[in-house]
């Protein structure tokens, strides 16, 4: 697990989001329990308070859970609640530059609903 | 409680080693005290350990004062780039001799690491190359179980492998038995993730003295075609400029805006080696 | 002086020092008993051979300098790595040199006493020591209990002399820069050899110096208990200066 973290947000949003991206695609499932703290700072070979940090915001979300003298846990609705949040900020980070970068290369609305259709029949679910 | 550091002056000669510095260690955390070759970061160890006596000031641990005060210095170990050990000491009597002196000392973890590390403890000590003996240092290092663990430039001559298992043991050590150390070194990049509270020592003087994030809080990068960043930086404080073709990135001091943001540009995170470069940078500019 | 951790200090040095000294002892007892070895044999072979064993105290001295000198530095160093300050190291080292002079000298005259009961009624055999040469007639080979006391005493002075003697020459070196180093280097031979006997001879204060040192030898040769006086004393002046030595000696 040799991640190297970008300069570009800092490394405690970072380690969340890697977390809450493993939660999303099922690498942890709901109610397993994720390594500790000391595992991840090991990992990442990052301060132990900064990796407590991010691990907070997934608990301040209700995304995981503390068993007392056990260790971390998933919670049970944390996929679905993430899915939502993802939503928002899949509109915001993929769709608005999308939707910006289409303007700037002068394509149209029908185009790019053509596109769209395009790309949902080809990779879709 | 903590190491405090109180306008410590140290010459050698005519050179000004150390200038007024006043800091304060405690609470448990990792501390970075970066700076260049020559800043005056061992100086201000050896001072604090009171292998040097410094021309002002004093050092006081968990309020007493360090001068020839066992109780105090029995709190600090001090891993430096000297080995003070005698040179035909054997790795095996170092260890036992460093249990006599300091009792928390885990011999049984100490020669646990000298396998992993795959150092014979058999050798003497100057009979090691520079690498492993800065491994046996590391060793003592990780095993002394001091309140207190200062370490000067502790990776220098190891190879990346060793490297990476002594980072991952020091944090599994300080995530589970917390103590407060202190990381004196010039590879910025190495430790930038690792400490919680930086130093930055330049010329005997600390010109900056702040947790980490709010230190890189307080800056950060914007990026693009380069007329578009000039303008951008009219007015604010820039820390540094770098161009390539027709594209500029600068280091700006202060808190990003995104909302009057031109459109081209792009903002980022400001990294602990660029901030740090661009301070030394910045003081010799003025 | 609750700041002060000596226990550790002490029985480091001490278990060092007291191996260096083990194996001295070790040496002397051989030496002595082959010298008595190779006597009793010669002779029995009817040659004209006289052995004897006289500098013990001699050896143990020169042995206690040099330990002295390449000692102070080395530990100086490990125990300022070990988080204990200078006072404790020059308590410390005081305390071991008390405790193994103490050893070396009861030790000393216990072999010397032994090997002198021993070859007791051999003529060509002559064990003996300091103490005996200078202040019994050297056949007198039975001495009272006083006499031993005093023997030990003599002995024990003569051994912190050395030691101390020998720090003093290490922390002098280490604490000269070069400049000093290379000055006292060419400079004290010459005032011992040149500049100090035209001082004595030529000068008013020279006779004056001189005529206190003759006052000084007269005193130490009345007795050995003077003579002890005057090892402990040089002793303890040199202790002072080796501490104003150490307390600042920087450490890098």
């Amino acid at each position: 697990m040799t991640v190297r973290f970008s300069d570009e947000r800092p490394i405690f949003i970072q380690l969340a989001e890697m977390l809450e991206d493993a939660i999303l695609s099922g690498a942890y499932n709901e109610e397993d329990q994720i390594p500790s703290i000391t595992e991840f700072s090991v990992a990442y070979k990052m301060n132990p308070a900064t990796a407590l940090k991010g691990v907070n915001i997934l608990v301040d979300a209700g995304l995981l859970y503390k068993k007392r003298g056990v260790g971390m846990f998933v919670s049970r609705d944390a996929r679905e609640k993430l899915a939502e949040k993802r939503k928002e900020r899949f509109y915001r980070d993929f769709v608005e530059p999308m939707i910006l970068e289409a303007i700037q290369l002068g394509i149209s609305e029908s185009e790019f609903i053509e596109m769209a259709k395009r790309g949902l029949s080809e990779h879709g679910n | 409680m903590g190491i405090e550091i109180k306008n410590v002056t140290k010459n050698f000669g005519s050179t000004c080693a150390l200038d007024q510095v006043s800091l304060s260690i405690a609470g448990g955390k990792i501390y970075g005290l970066l700076g260049n070759n020559g800043a005056g970061k061992t100086t201000l160890l050896n001072i604090i350990t009171n292998r040097l006596y410094p021309d002002s000031g004093e050092v006081l641990i968990d309020d007493e004062s360090v001068s020839d005060n066992d109780r105090a210095l029995g709190k600090v170990f001090f891993m430096g780039e000297q080995n003070l050990y005698p040179d035909n000491m054997r790795v095996h009597k170092a260890f036992a001799v460093t249990k006599l002196f300091y009792p928390n000392f885990d011999i049984q973890y100490a020669n646990e690491l000298a396998g992993r590390f795959g150092l014979n403890t058999k050798k003497k000590i100057t009979a090691l190359s520079t690498g492993y003996a800065s491994i046996f240092r590391l060793i003592l290092a990780l095993s002394v179980n001091t309140p207190y663990l200062l370490l000067d430039e502790p990776v220098l001559g190891i190879d990346a492998q060793h490297r990476d298992m002594f980072y991952k043991l020091l944090i599994e050590k300080y995530s589970e038995n917390p103590c407060t150390i202190l990381i004196s070194t010039h590879l910025i990049q190495e430790v930038a993730n690792l400490i919680e509270h930086t130093f930055i020592i330049k010329n005997g003087c600390i010109i900056k003295d702040m947790p980490r994030e709010e230190l890189l809080d307080g800056g950060y990068t914007v990026s693009g075609p380069a007329s578009l960043v000039t303008s951008y930086l009219s007015g604010r404080e820039v820390l540094s400029v770098s161009s390539l073709g027709g594209l500029k990135t600068a280091c700006v001091q202060g808190k990003a805006e995104r909302t009057d943001l031109p459109a081209g540009l792009e903002l980022g995170t400001l990294g602990l080696q660029d901030y740090f470069i661009s301070l030394m940078n910045e003081e010799e500019n003025k | 002086m609750n700041t002060m951790n000596l226990r550790p200090a002490y029985k480091y040095r001490f278990c060092d020092m007291v191996k260096g000294i083990g194996v001295f002892y070790a040496i002397m007892v051989v030496v002595m008993t082959s010298v008595m070895g190779m006597v009793s044999y010669t002779a029995s072979n009817g040659s004209e051979v006289t052995g004897s064993f006289s500098a013990f105290v001699f050896a143990a001295s020169i042995t206690l300098f040099i330990i002295g000198i390449t000692t102070i530095r080395e530990d100086l160093r490990l125990m300022l790595q070990n988080g204990i300050g200078r006072r404790t190291v020059f308590v410390s080292e005081l305390l071991v040199v008390l405790s193994v002079s103490l050893l070396l000298c009861v030790a000393g005259e216990l072999l010397i006493t032994i090997g002198q009961a021993v070859s007791a009624n051999r003529s060509n055999v002559v064990i003996t020591d300091i103490y005996q040469m200078l202040y019994t007639n050297g056949s007198n080979y039975h001495m009272s209990l006083t006499q031993h006391v005093e023997s030990i005493a003599l002995a024990f002075g003569i051994y912190m002399f050395a030691n101390l003697a020998g720090m003093f020459i290490s922390l002098l070196f280490y604490r000269l820069n070069k400049m000093w180093m290379l000055i006292t280097a060419i400079g004290v031979p010459i005032f011992i050899f040149i500049g100090l006997p035209v001082i004595l001879t030529q000068t008013r204060p020279g006779l004056l110096l001189e005529s206190v040192f003759n006052m000084i030898v007269a005193f130490a040769l009345k007795g050995p208990w003077a003579l002890l006086i005057c090892f402990l004393l040089t002793a303890v002046l040199i202790g002072i200066v080796n501490w104003l030595m150490m307390r600042r000696a920087p450490v890098k």
